[in-house]
C-alpha cells in the first residue's frame, strides 16, 4: 500500500488537480480507491498529459506516456521518444531501447550486485538482466529478462494515428 | 425452422452464421428489450445474477473438500442452448468459458442423437479435447428444459485435489502423456433422473485416492445446478419464456458492445510484445519416465494488438512446440486463461458474459506449446504455461493504462508455486492431494502501490491461503512455519507483493512423497519483467529432507527450523542430520518420506514496478519495520541511507555508477554480434531457439534481422525428430496462426 504522511483535504477538488495529484502518487488509499471504483472519465488522458506536462523541464508537447520517465512527444513535427530528464531516443515507433545506456547482466556475479546470495537462484546461462537507462539521468526505463541473444524489442509501438483520430477524435500534431 | 422445433446444432450452427456475417450476436442490430425497459432489463439481469451468486454461496456448505469448502476452487454459470454464458458467479472463472465450449463439444458431436440430451440428465468433463483444462477441473452439466425444448444449461466446475494422477496429486508434474494423468471423464453423460449413475460413483471409488472429495463436491455442483434450475423456473414464470429468450440474447449482445466501448475508453491501440520462458528440468529426477527424460525451455511469444476497432488478439507466433510434458495447451485452455484475464482486468463491471470473449480472438499456431496437436498429449498442469503467459498479458494491459493515464488499473500477478503430496495418510489411507494454500500467493507490483503480500493468484481473485490447521487435517504433515521471506521481492518504485514460505515435518505417516514445483520461474527461470524499470524478485527454491533427525530434536526440546533458510542452514551445520536431502531451484519429486522428515517450498514474489531508486523511504521504512526487508537488502536495492538527506546522496552516486558501469546499447549490439552469430549460449538455449525455428519463421527473421546477420545459428533442437497423429474421429475446439501477408496456408 502506498505510504501517505499527510493527505490533503482534496474533497473540493478539480478532476485535473486530482489527476495530477495521481500522477505525482500523491493520493492515499482511500483515494486510490475511489478512483478505481469511479467511472472511467474521459477526461483522463487530457488531465494526465497536462499533469505530466508539469513535471518535465522541456516544452515539447507529449503525445503519450510511454512508461514511468519516458514520453512520445512532439519535436519539430515528427513524434519522437523522449526521456524525463530530455534524452532523445529516436522515432516513436522505433526500437527506443536502442539508443540507451545499458547494463547486462550475465553472471552469477553481476547478479549478486542486485540479489542476496541466499535468495538468488535465476541461472544466468538461460537468462540476462538488461538495464535500460536514461543517458541523460540514470534512472532505469526497462529491465528486459531474456535468454541470451535474444533480440531487443520494445514492449508496445502505440497505433497513434488510430488513437488520436479514431479513438480520441482529434488530429494528431506530427506526421507520422 | 423455429427455435422449438430446430435441433441444437441447427441452432449452434445458425448463431455462429449470424455472427460471421454480422459481427454481432445472433445478428442482434436493436437490443429491443433493453432499450424498450432499461429498468425490467436490469432487474432481469439482476435476478439471474442474483441466483447464481447465492448458490454458489449455498454450495460451499454442501462440498466436501478442502478445495471447495476452504478455498473456493469452484465456479457456477448459466449458459444459452447454443452454450454461451449469460452470467457466472466469481470463483475459478477460467471455466466460465471452457463449459461453454463442452456444452458446444456435446452439440457438435451429435449427442442430441446419442447418447441423448433428455430433462434430468448430467453430464461431466475434464477432457482438454471437450473444452477443458486439466484432469482435476471436473464440470458437472444440466441442461434445462421448458416442456420438450432445451432452453439453458447449467454448469458448475470444482477443482478436485486428487485425480488419480500416476504420482498422486490431481496436477501431475512429470507425466510424459495423457496416459498418467489421471482419471478422464470424457464429456460423458453420468447421471440421470438428477441423480448420478451408481455405475459412474462406482468407477469415481475404483479410479481415485481420495474418492469421497470428487464425489461430495460432484453432489454440490449438482445440487448448485439444480438450485439455479429451479429458481430460473421462477424467474421465467415471472418475465415469461419469450422475454428470458430474447433478453439473455441482448446481454451477451450488449456484453460485448461494452467490452469494446470499455477497451476504447481505457487502453490505447497498438502492437504489445512480451515473452516468457518457463525452464523445464526432469533429467535430475531418479523416477522419470523416459519419454519425459528432457530439459528444456518453452518459449512463448507474445504479441497482443488492441485493434483500431477496440478487440484484443492475442498471437502467439513464433512459441516452441509441444511435447512429452504435462505443460502443454490447447485452445480450450488458452481461452480460458484469456478470460480469466478479461474477467478481472477489463470486464469486472456491467455484463460479465460471453459477449466479451466475441471481441476477442486468439491465434495459436499448431502445435506449438499454446495448441497441441498430438491425441496423446498431456494437460495436466497446463497451468505452468498458462500462468506466466497471461500474467504477461495482464502486464502489458498495464502499458496501456499506464498511456491512458489509468494508472489506479495496473496490476501484475505471480507464478504459483505448488507442493504435491502423495502416499499414505495420517489414517493409514492412499492419498494424494495439492496443497491450496498455494491460493494466497502475492500479487506483482500495482500502478500506484505495492503488491500485496498475500493476495490471491491469478486463476481466482477469491483464493485464499487457508488455515494451515485444515491442511494438518487434509495430510499427513505439521507446519513448522508459514513466513514471508525478506528481500525476495521484485524491486521497484512499487515493489512486488512478498514472498512467503512454508515449511512442513511428516507427521503419522511412514510412506509420503512430495513434488515441488513453480510455474515459470522454477530451475533458475524467471517469472516475467517487471514495467518500466521494476525488477523480478530473485528466484525459487524448495526443500526436502528424508531419514532426519527432527523427531529426536523434538524430544530433547530443542529448537526446529520454521523456514527453508533456517532448515538449510541446521542441514548444513550437522543439527540436522538427514540421509539425503535437497534445497535449491530445481522441481522435485522427492523419496519417499517418513515422520520427522522436512519438506518445504517458497511461494515467490510479485515483479516490480518503475526504477526502484525512486521508492518512498517511508515505504522502505515500513518494510524494515515489518521485516519484509533487511537493512542490507534496502541498501541494495534502493540505495537506502538511513535518512532522507543520506539517501538522496546514495541514490545520485548509484544513478552515476550505474552510468559508469554502462555502454551506449549501440556499442553493445556490435560487441555481441559475434556471439549472436555464432549461437555460443547454453545448450537449452540453443534448444529453445530451434525449436522456436522448427515451428515458425517469425523469431528467426526477427533475429537476422535485429543481428543483421544471414544465418541463424541454432539449429539442434535436442528432442527426437517426430511427428504424432491428431486426434480423429470427434470434434473439438481448434485455433491456428494468424494469416501473414505472402504465406500460403
Amino acid at each position: 500500500m502506498t505510504v501517505t504522511k499527510h493527505t490533503p483535504d482534496r474533497s473540493n477538488v478539480s478532476s485535473q488537480e486530482l489527476t495530477t495529484a495521481l500522477v505525482q502518487r500523491k493520493l492515499s488509499w482511500p483515494e486510490l480507491l475511489g478512483l478505481m471504483r469511479a467511472p472511467k472519465e474521459p477526461s483522463r488522458f487530457d488531465e494526465t498529459i497536462v499533469a505530466h506536462q508539469q513535471l518535465v523541464d522541456w516544452d515539447e508537447q507529449i503525445l503519450l506516456p510511454l512508461g514511468e520517465n519516458l514520453y512520445i512527444v512532439a519535436k519539430d513535427g515528427r513524434a519522437i521518444v523522449k526521456t524525463r530528464a530530455g534524452a532523445e531516443l529516436g522515432p516513436w515507433n522505433g526500437n527506443w531501447k536502442m539508443q540507451c545506456r545499458v547494463i547486462v547482466r550475465r553472471d552469477r556475479a553481476d547478479l549478486l550486485e542486485l540479489y542476496p546470495e541466499d535468495q538468488l537462484t535465476i541461472d544466468s546461462d538461460l537468462i540476462e538482466i538488461r538495464e535500460f537507462l536514461c543517458p541523460v539521468s540514470g534512472t532505469v526505463l526497462d529491465v528486459d529478462c531474456v535468454p541470451p541473444t535474444f533480440p531487443v524489442e520494445v514492449d508496445f509501438t502505440p497505433d497513434l494515428a488510430a488513437f488520436y483520430r479514431d479513438w480520441l477524435g482529434r488530429d494528431l500534431p506530427v506526421t507520422l | 425452422m423455429t427455435e422449438k422445433t430446430a435441433s441444437l446444432l441447427q441452432r449452434l450452427e445458425r448463431s455462429e452464421a449470424l455472427f460471421e456475417r454480422t459481427g454481432r450476436y445472433q445478428g442482434l442490430d436493436t437490443l429491443v428489450q433493453l432499450e424498450s425497459d432499461p429498468l425490467k432489463f436490469e432487474s432481469f439481469h439482476s435476478r439471474l445474477l442474483s441466483m447464481i451468486i447465492s448458490t454458489r454461496e449455498t454450495m460451499k456448505y454442501i462440498a466436501s473438500s478442502p478445495a471447495v469448502r476452504d478455498f473456493e476452487e469452484f465456479v457456477i454459470g448459466l449458459y444459452t442452448p447454443e452454450g454461451d454464458a449469460i452470467a457466472l458467479s466469481t470463483g475459478i472463472m477460467v471455466h466460465v468459458h471452457t463449459l461453454s465450449e463442452f456444452i458446444k463439444f456435446i452439440i457438435k458431436n451429435g449427442y442430441e442423437n446419442d447418447p441423448k440430451i433428455r430433462p434430468g440428465d448430467i453430464f461431466e468433463n475434464n477432457e482438454v479435447w471437450a473444452g477443458g483444462v486439466h484432469t482435476p477441473d471436473v464440470m458437472t452439466l444440466i441442461p434445462v428444459f421448458d416442456g420438450d425444448e432445451l432452453i439453458a444449461w447449467v454448469g458448475a466446475v470444482a477443482h478436485e485435489l486428487e485425480a488419480g494422477t500416476y504420482e498422486g496429486p490431481g496436477m501431475s508434474v512429470l507425466t510424459p502423456d495423457r496416459y498418467g494423468e489421471g482419471l478422464h471423464i470424457s464429456a460423458e453423460k453420468v447421471g440421470e433422473d438428477d441423480h448420478f449413475r451408481a455405475d459412474y460413483l462406482l468407477r469415481l471409488r475404483m479410479g481415485l485416492r481420495n474418492a469421497n472429495w470428487w464425489i461430495l463436491d460432484d453432489k454440490a455442483k449438482l445440487s448448485g445446478c439444480l438450485m439455479v434450475r429451479e429458481a430460473l423456473g421462477k424467474i421465467i414464470d415471472e418475465f415469461g419464456l419469450d422475454y428470458y429468450k430474447q433478453a439473455t440474447k441482448e446481454l451477451i449482445e450488449e456484453g460485448r458492445r461494452e467490452f469494446l466501448k470499455r477497451v476504447k475508453a481505457t487502453m490505447v491501440p497498438g502492437t504489445y510484445r512480451g515473452l516468457t520462458m518457463p525452464v523445464h528440468k526432469r533429467s535430475h529426477v531418479p523416477f522419470v519416465h523416459p519419454l519425459a527424460n528432457n530439459d528444456f525451455i518453452d518459449l512463448v511469444r507474445q504479441e497482443m494488438t488492441v485493434t483500431p476497432d477496440g478487440r484484443i488478439e492475442l498471437d502467439y507466433e513464433g512459441s516452441t512446440g509441444w511435447s512429452f510434458h504435462p505443460f502443454n495447451c490447447a485452445p480450450g485452455p488458452m481461452n480460458g486463461g484469456f478470460w480469466i484475464t478479461l474477467t478481472q482486468l477489463l470486464n469486472y463491471d456491467g455484463r460479465v458474459n460471453d459477449g466479451a470473449y466475441l471481441a476477442v480472438k486468439q491465434y495459436l499456431p499448431e502445435g506449438s506449446i499454446v495448441n497441441a496437436g498430438y491425441q496423446g498429449v498431456a494437460t495436466s498442469l497446463a497451468w505452468w504455461t498458462l500462468i506466466p503467459i497471461f500474467a504477461n498479458v495482464w502486464r502489458l494491459m498495464g502499458i496501456s493504462w499506464y498511456a491512458r493515464g489509468f494508472t489506479e488499473e495496473i496490476l501484475m500477478s505471480t507464478p504459483t508455486c505448488m507442493v504435491g503430496v502423495t502416499g499414505f495418510d495420517q489414517f493409514n489411507s492412499p492419498t494424494g492431494y495439492n496443497n491450496f494454500e498455494m491460493a494466497g500467493e502475492s500479487f506483482g507490483a500495482r500502478g500506484v502501490a505495492d503488491g500485496l503480500d498475500c493476495g490471491s493468484p491469478i486463476w481466482n481473485s477469491e483464493g485464499i491461503q487457508g488455515d494451515a490447521e485444515v491442511w494438518e487435517l487434509t495430510g499427513p504433515n505439521a507446519y513448522l512455519g508459514r513466513s514471508f521471506v525478506p528481500d525476495h521481492q521484485g524491486y521497484g518504485r512499487f515493489r512486488g507483493g512478498s514472498a512467503w514460505q512454508s515449511l512442513w515435518m511428516v507427521r503419522n505417516s511412514e510412506l509420503v512423497n512430495v513434488t515441488l514445483s513453480a510455474s515459470g520461474c522454477m530451475n533458475g527461470g524467471i517469472f516475467h519483467k517487471g514495467l518500466f524499470g521494476g525488477y523480478p524478485p530473485a528466484g525459487w527454491k524448495c526443500l526436502w529432507a528424508t531419514g532426519t533427525n527432527v523427531k529426536d530434536l523434538i524430544a530433547r526440546g530443542e529448537k526446529l527450523p520454521s523456514g527453508i533458510d533456517e532448515a538449510e542452514r541446521m542441514l548444513n551445520d550437522g543439527t540436522i542430520t538427514a540421509e539425503d536431502w535437497y534445497v535449491g531451484p530445481d522441481n522435485q519429486w522427492s523419496p519417499n518420506l517418513r515422520d520427522g522428515d522436512l519438506f518445504g517450498v517458497l511461494y515467490y514474489g510479485g515483479v516490480g514496478y518503475g526504477d526502484p531508486l525512486e521508492r518512498d523511504p517511508a515505504a522502505i521504512e515500513k518494510d524494515l519495520a515489518n521485516g519484509l526487508m533487511t537493512l542490507d537488502g534496502a541498501q541494495a536495492a534502493y540505495a537506502y541511507g538511513g535518512d532522507e538527506a543520506t539517501t538522496d546522496a546514495a541514490r545520485a552516486a548509484r544513478r552515476q555508477a550505474r552510468l559508469a558501469k554502462s555502454v551506449p546499447a549501440q556499442q553493445w549490439w556490435a560487441d555481441e554480434r559475434a556471439r549472436a552469430q555464432t549461437g555460443a549460449v547454453s545448450e537449452l538455449v540453443h534448444h529453445m531457439f530451434a525449436r522456436s525455428a522448427k515451428l515458425s519463421d517469425a523469431l528467426v527473421e526477427q533475429y537476422k534481422a535485429y543481428w543483421q546477420i544471414d544465418e541463424f545459428p541454432y539449429t539442434e533442437t535436442g528432442e527426437p525428430d517426430f511427428t504424432a497423429p491428431a486426434p480423429v474421429g470427434f470434434y473439438y475446439p481448434k485455433s491456428s496462426s494468424r494469416p501473414r501477408p505472402g504465406v500460403v496456408s
